[in-house]
């Protein structure tokens, strides 16, 4: 567990203890802003979604100590992305996200968005402390079901991880497929 | 010392930014308002350096409050602080002569560094910033698709360049790098590219504006 000094009170810095009123209140507004981004349809530019993955995987590592670097397209066109697409994309990274935050132990770690003619991919790195492959499978790891909610959605998962060297998780969403889901 | 005074409504937030900016032990903090209205009443008797101003406010807006205070003093610096969801009032914040543009949502530790990098003359501009602009030049620009440089719309092609390394997510540090320039050179670029695109809101606006 990474705690800032002065955990505990007594000997905290008061510059300690703000900076972690303010991560608090900050993360309260963040969880907000994250359903509220889910929930509104205006967001479902693949612009949106990007932007919205790279800073999700920055505060939650980063308020956590680990150096996160983002790799982003400069600039994508402007498509649309259904909402079971974005969603179902933004849930499974953020599982890959809690699970490096959780038990990685990394120092840096590095979001990168790739754009291919038929894919995004999404890839989060970590250099922690990575896992064996059984031990995917019931040690609580939040990774088991990324595959099945990336078949979903038609595309795929991909979780290779080194013990010592760290972990990557990869998802693949096929593009341009709004206009094959149904309406909800 | 830098002198800094707010405007938010959000009495936790101003409380806390407030706070911090002292912490830092670089910022004083001269004055803090809830309101466009309680600034313009209360700023000329204690002028900052450094005006932190959020957007949405209950009265006057906070793009109107800047421009306003600017007119009164024009060497006032003008940092704005919002959420993510306004930051397509970018430009209309640039028109009220803000030189920076940040999000609630950075850390404590990023709102000081803004301030202090404003205070020096700089343009602070973040990575949700850049991409904004990116696509704000490539959709003034003659871009035969979207996916084209953002050169067309008066950006000199190394400004160009620091503008999509930054967009990409590259630090300040890391573009002074990959370019062979220093960091200061790196900030220029950026307030020359807040500049140019002061100009060319300016110019769409008066567009707009002719257009009926």
């Amino acid at each position: 567990m990474h705690l800032s000094a002065g955990e505990g009170g007594t000997g905290a810095k008061p510059e300690a203890t703000l900076a972690r009123i303010h991560e608090a209140t900050r993360d309260l507004v963040h969880r907000t802003r994250d359903i509220v981004w889910a929930a509104t349809p205006q967001h479902d530019s693949l612009e949106s979604l990007i932007e919205q993955l790279a800073a999700h995987a920055e505060r939650t590592l980063g308020d956590r100590g680990v150096d996160v670097r983002a790799e982003l397209p400069a600039l994508v066109p402007e498509e649309p992305i259904g909402a079971a697409a974005r969603h179902g994309l933004f849930l499974a990274f953020k599982e890959a996200v809690n699970n490096a935050a959780k038990y990685a132990q990394a120092r840096t770690a590095v979001v990168r968005v790739e754009l291919t003619e038929r894919e995004l991919v999404v890839t989060l790195k970590d250099d922690g402390v990575g896992f064996a492959p059984g031990e995917l499978q019931g040690t609580g790891h939040g990774l088991g079901n990324l595959r099945a909610r990336l078949a979903a959605l038609g595309g795929s998962a991909d979780i290779a991880s080194v013990v010592g060297k760290g972990t990557a998780v990869t998802l693949r969403l096929p593009r341009g497929r709004r206009g094959e889901e149904p309406k909800a | 010392m830098i002198s800094v005074a707010i405007i938010e409504d959000d009495s936790h937030f101003r409380k806390i930014a407030a706070d911090l900016l002292r912490a830092s032990g670089r910022c004083e903090v001269v004055g803090d308002y809830a309101s466009a209205e309680a600034a313009l009443a209360g700023m000329p008797q204690a002028w900052p350096q450094v005006l932190l101003c959020d957007i949405n406010l209950p009265g006057e807006s906070g793009i109107a409050a800047m421009k306003k205070l600017r007119a009164l003093r024009p060497e006032l610096i003008g940092v704005i602080l919002t959420v993510f969801d306004d930051s397509d009032k970018l430009f209309a914040s640039l028109q009220a002569g803000a030189v920076g543009y940040l999000l609630k949502s950075e850390s404590g530790a990023a709102m000081v560094e803004a301030v202090v990098e404003a205070a020096a003359g700089g343009s602070p501009m973040s990575r949700a910033i850049a991409r904004k602009v990116v696509r704000h030049f490539a959709d003034a620009g003659a871009a035969p698709a979207a996916v084209a440089p953002p050169v067309a719309a008066g950006l000199t092609s190394r400004e160009t360049e620091v503008l999509q390394r930054l967009a990409q997510g590259a630090r300040y540090k890391e573009i002074a790098d990959q370019l062979a320039i220093s960091i200061e050179t790196v900030k220029n670029h950026l307030r020359k590219i807040y500049e140019k695109l002061q100009v060319s809101s300016r110019t769409e606006a008066t567009a707009k504006f002719l257009r009926g």
